[in-house]
């Protein structure tokens, strides 16, 4: 079997000497082009246009596109994943995990007259919020944009990405021992004495 | 309290359903799941089925996914020499009329992949996989970046052979390079646009990413098949193969370890697990390649979502034990060797259908052509993308296809695709994810 | 060995300093990134860069529809006495014959040093893994032979194939005992693979990163030159001060199966230990000693096992004339 017969495809073999060039547009044998139809040469050049233009345009997208307000009573199963903003008031007592003095994990609740969400943030996030003041006090009007998580027991909860994405009113520091409005733990970071997320009935 | 009447209905039903599923070119199991998911929280997941059935159907499903999806990826991979630079060992099969082989030798690197998958989830999984976790839990990011880096390090240059030598000979060389690059970070920016601050509206959220991988495998695949101008032979029904055990050991283990490799690390897919087995085991043979991209498959699916019922471990990997674990949380050493017995009853099941559903598809092609199905499931596909998640999901797919269109033409890695997941989840795992989206202004 | 095999062993290199797991631990890549880049950055060099800019002189492109021995025969033939007549090296490139996307025409070039003859054969059809692919693919072997005027001295393979993806360039040098050296990919492995080199990397790390970054880069790439000595063609270990090869310990191929899953498996093992013991605390029951039984000891032994298994039937084969 030699190139030409008719296991191989005519596309893929040069017009003028006959041998093997592939995709390639000019023979590296005779130097004769192709001669083969350009539908896949356009392709090619607008793949590699499109697929930079495409992405641009999604960023700009991304970027302009406010975060709509959604209210905790409209969160549905779908949504896992999903950049919400939410408004609402922080209800019960915050909790801030920090063993050995560095902030790992804080929460509160929020309530926006609709139902209850958790709002968490760890890690440097959860630094970040600290050194700003956070976590917002009870009764703090509090407005922010997260990601969205659905648990297994079908709560949903809101994960901060970044303190900047948190904006509160009647901001009231955290004090370092018992007493304070914030529920603290140096030691094993497990969540104490913490109301349980209410949800909306749907 | 599960019965085990009710393990051998669930995991033969979801084995039956995933089966008839995996034949549709373009359709993923995890979109499947993704969709039961929401329905059964939707409904109350008790008022569709015990949730312990309802973990059995998912695992067949799964197991049936990762056996037979090789089918349509086989057999409707058309080898147009005049638009790829490269052809797969499928593909040569399929070129000389012996798809079914091909097909029948990636089914059979699935079984071993199951054996394989039993043996270690059964005897080493739950002494070993709690320790191993515990050790490589904090370091998970840089095995992962490393993954990253070997990827692009690897990717061999085509063109440049003949002529002097100059950099007219390096920039020949260079493109297809630069196009496996140019891949790896458009999709990588998609995958940060979409993880941080999708277009897309909320209520497709739980399905962010699925017009991207949509558009970055399936659709330069299908668009491409369509408009090939490459006839594919007839193709034999074999009534025998003979296989070499050297052959089906080095293609199992090759599998096994790359599947396992890439079912403990999370964000790792079975292709990349395959490629770095392949290239660990310097995997030449064809045949061998075949059974390995099967074994690789099964241990990647069903492996990682197995890995979710190993007590004291409880890992969650790959979309299905994700989803999954919206639903069903396991708790005891009864729900381990569920998962076990479901996933041998489903492969055991599948095994009796992979012979009929070939022919089947077979059968189609040859009646209806595979332009003609290829642009069919191109069809599907774009109807399961707008149904989901609306117009904004498929102009995403379309720009996940342009990019998906670059490595096909120009000579370089489809895996580079997998730029969309990999970066954005190693600077995730890393901590400086929400830095990074900072300051690519998506946050 | 096979660019994984060195990717991993950088990687393994790094995992060897305490203060870059601690890192890893804590959210930096870096060490280990170094680590594995740098274990593979000697191949990259040579394969992605060095190659496309080294000159040739005689370059032979056999027709895939007529492949000819002859005049491939006598083009290598015509490098080497042309290196004999003007006493300067002549570089020769030999080109892949493809025939199909996935298909190649093989071909041999066989240097007979007794005879002071080249011999080239044109063999079967061959997939990019080397393959035979003679069901699709017909035509028949020819071979064919040149004379050489001048006494050679071979310092790779006797015998070179070319098949897949591209060919080597071969560099005819005149020596100073009157023989003419033919050098393999004589652009490869010289100061990309330089202990020099090593050294020099790990300074300009230390000086830019700090010293543990240094020491990382600088033994991923050590690594990596020293692994190569495993195998046949060497590397010029001390360039620029020797730049001729240093010849490999001819210990096993590079594309060996077998040794390159031995250093990935191996080094994955170093990386796991190390992870272990860089622990606080480090967990129950598992030593270096278990490790290496477990991980290292019983696998090999059943390696062992089964290619002994193998040799015996290929000797049974062997003896039956089979």
């Amino acid at each position: 079997m030699r190139p030409g017969d008719s296991a191989t495809r005519n596309d893929a073999l040069c017009p003028s000497c006959d041998r093997f060039i592939g995709p390639a547009d000019v023979c590296p044998y005779c130097g004769e082009d192709s001669a083969r139809q350009p539908a896949l040469k356009i392709l090619r050049r607008a793949a590699v246009v499109f697929g930079l233009l495409g992405v641009g345009t999604l960023y700009l997208m991304a970027r302009l596109q406010a975060i709509p307000v959604t209210r905790i009573s409209a969160i549905s199963p779908q949504m896992n994943f999903a950049r919400i903003c939410v408004a609402g008031t922080v209800t019960g007592r915050p909790y801030v995990s920090a063993p050995g003095g560095k902030v790992r994990y804080l929460s509160f609740v929020l309530d926006d007259g609709s139902g209850r969400l958790r709002v968490i943030a760890d890690g440097q996030v959860a630094r970040d919020l600290a050194e700003r003041g956070g976590p917002p006090a009870i009764g703090a009007r509090v407005t922010l944009s997260g990601s969205l998580r659905i648990a297994a027991d079908g709560y949903p909860a809101v994960y901060l990405r970044s303190a900047a994405a948190v904006n509160w009113e009647n901001l009231q520091p955290p004090a370092a021992s018992g007493g304070s409005d914030a529920e603290v733990s140096e030691t094993s970071g497990s969540l104490q004495n913490l109301p349980s997320p209410a949800m909306s009935a749907e | 309290m599960v019965t085990c009447t009710t393990v051998v209905l669930a995991s033969l039903t979801g084995a039956l359903a995933g089966s008839l599923l995996a034949c549709v070119p373009g359709l993923h199991v995890y979109n499947v799941i993704a969709l039961i998911v929401v329905f059964s929280v939707r409904l109350g997941s008790a008022a569709v089925l015990p949730t312990e059935a309802l973990a059995c159907a998912v695992i067949g499903l799964v197991v049936a996914y990762a056996m037979l999806s090789t089918i349509p990826s086989i057999l409707l991979a058309a080898p147009d020499e005049s638009a790829f630079f490269t052809t797969l060992p499928g593909q040569r099969y399929l070129q000389d009329g012996r798809g079914y082989a091909a097909v029948w030798l990636t089914v059979v690197g699935s079984l071993a992949g199951v054996m394989a998958t039993a043996a270690g989830y059964v005897l080493a999984a739950p002494c070993l996989l709690p320790t191993v976790w515990l050790v490589f839990r904090p370091h998970t990011h840089w095995v992962l970046w490393c993954v990253i880096a070997f990827m692009l390090l690897s990717e061999w240059p085509k063109g440049g052979s003949l002529g002097q030598a100059g950099v007219h000979k390096l920039a020949a060389a260079w493109t297809s390079l630069g196009a496996g690059l140019l891949t790896f970070l458009l999709s990588a920016m998609l995958g940060f646009i979409l993880l941080h601050r999708s277009p897309m509206a909320p209520e497709a959220a739980f399905q962010n990413l699925m017009p991207a991988f949509i558009g970055l495998f399936t659709v330069p695949w299908l668009l491409l098949n369509g408009l090939s101008r490459t006839e594919i032979p007839a193709q034999r029904i074999e009534k025998r193969i003979v296989l070499e055990r050297r052959t089906f050991l080095q293609g199992a283990l090759a599998g096994v370890l790359g599947g396992g490799f890439a079912a403990f690390f999370p964000v790792i897919t079975g292709g990349v697990g395959a490629f770095l087995a392949g290239h660990a085991t310097a995997l030449r043979n064809d045949r061998a390649f075949m059974i390995s991209q099967g074994a690789a498959r099964m241990v990647y699916y069903a492996g990682g979502l197995l890995l979710l019922f190993v007590p004291g471990a409880a890992l969650v990997r790959g979309g299905a034990a994700a989803m999954l674990r919206t639903l069903f949380t396991p708790f005891d050493r009864v729900d381990f060797w569920m998962a076990a017995a479901a996933m041998l009853i489903a492969a055991a099941s599948v095994c009796l259908l992979a012979r009929p559903l070939t022919c089947g598809v077979l059968r189609a092609m040859a009646v209806c052509g595979y332009r003609a199905i290829s642009w069919a499931s191109l069809g599907l596909v774009a109807l399961i993308v707008f149904a989901v998640t609306g117009l904004m999901g498929v102009l995403v797919a379309l720009v996940a296809a342009a990019i998906g269109l670059i490595p096909l033409l120009c000579g370089a890695r489809r895996m580079n695709c997998l730029g969309v997941i990999l970066l954005p989840m190693a600077c995730n795992l890393s901590g400086f994810g929400p830095q990074v989206a900072a300051w690519l202004g998506l946050q | 060995m096979k660019g994984i095999a060195h990717f991993s062993i950088g990687v393994a290199v790094a995992s060897c300093f305490p203060s870059v797991v601690r890192a890893g631990a804590d959210g930096n890549p870096l060490g280990f990134l170094l680590g594995g880049i740098f274990g593979l950055l000697p191949d990259t060099i040579d394969f992605k860069f060095t190659r496309y800019f080294y000159r040739h002189d005689l370059e032979v492109v056999p027709d895939p529809l007529r492949p000819n021995a002859r005049m491939t025969a006598d083009a290598v033939a015509l490098a080497i006495n042309r290196a004999y007549e003007t006493g300067r090296a002549v570089r020769i490139k030999l080109a892949p014959v493809r025939l199909a996307a996935d298909a190649w025409r093989r071909y041999e070039v066989e240097f007979d040093v007794p005879a002071r003859k080249v011999n080239v054969r044109f063999g079967p059809a061959v997939d990019t893994s080397g393959n035979e692919l003679s069901e699709r693919w017909g035509g028949a072997a020819t071979e064919a032979e040149a004379a050489l005027t001048a006494p050679i001295k071979i310092e790779y393979f006797a015998r070179l194939t070319i098949d897949a993806f591209d060919g080597p360039v071969l560099t005819m040098e005149p020596q100073s005992d009157g023989r003419i050296a033919v050098k393999f990919i004589p652009w490869h492995r010289t100061w990309s693979h330089s202990l020099i080199t090593s050294f020099l990397a790990g300074l300009a790390t230390t000086w830019w990163l700090g010293p543990i970054y240094g020491a990382v880069v600088g033994g991923a790439h050590a690594a990596h030159v020293l692994t190569d000595q495993i195998g046949y063609l060497g590397s010029s270990l001390f360039y620029p001060f020797q730049r001729e090869r240093v010849s490999g310990w001819r210990l096993a191929a590079s594309s060996g199966a077998a040794v390159n899953l031995v250093a990935v498996w191996s080094a994955s093992l170093l990386i796991f230990w190390n992870l272990c013991r860089n622990m606080n605390p480090a967990p129950a029951g598992w030593t270096g000693a278990r490790l290496a039984l477990y991980g290292l000891m019983i696998p090999a032994l059943l390696l062992a096992a089964l290619t002994r298994r193998r040799l015996r039937a290929h000797r049974r084969r062997v003896a039956d004339g089979r």
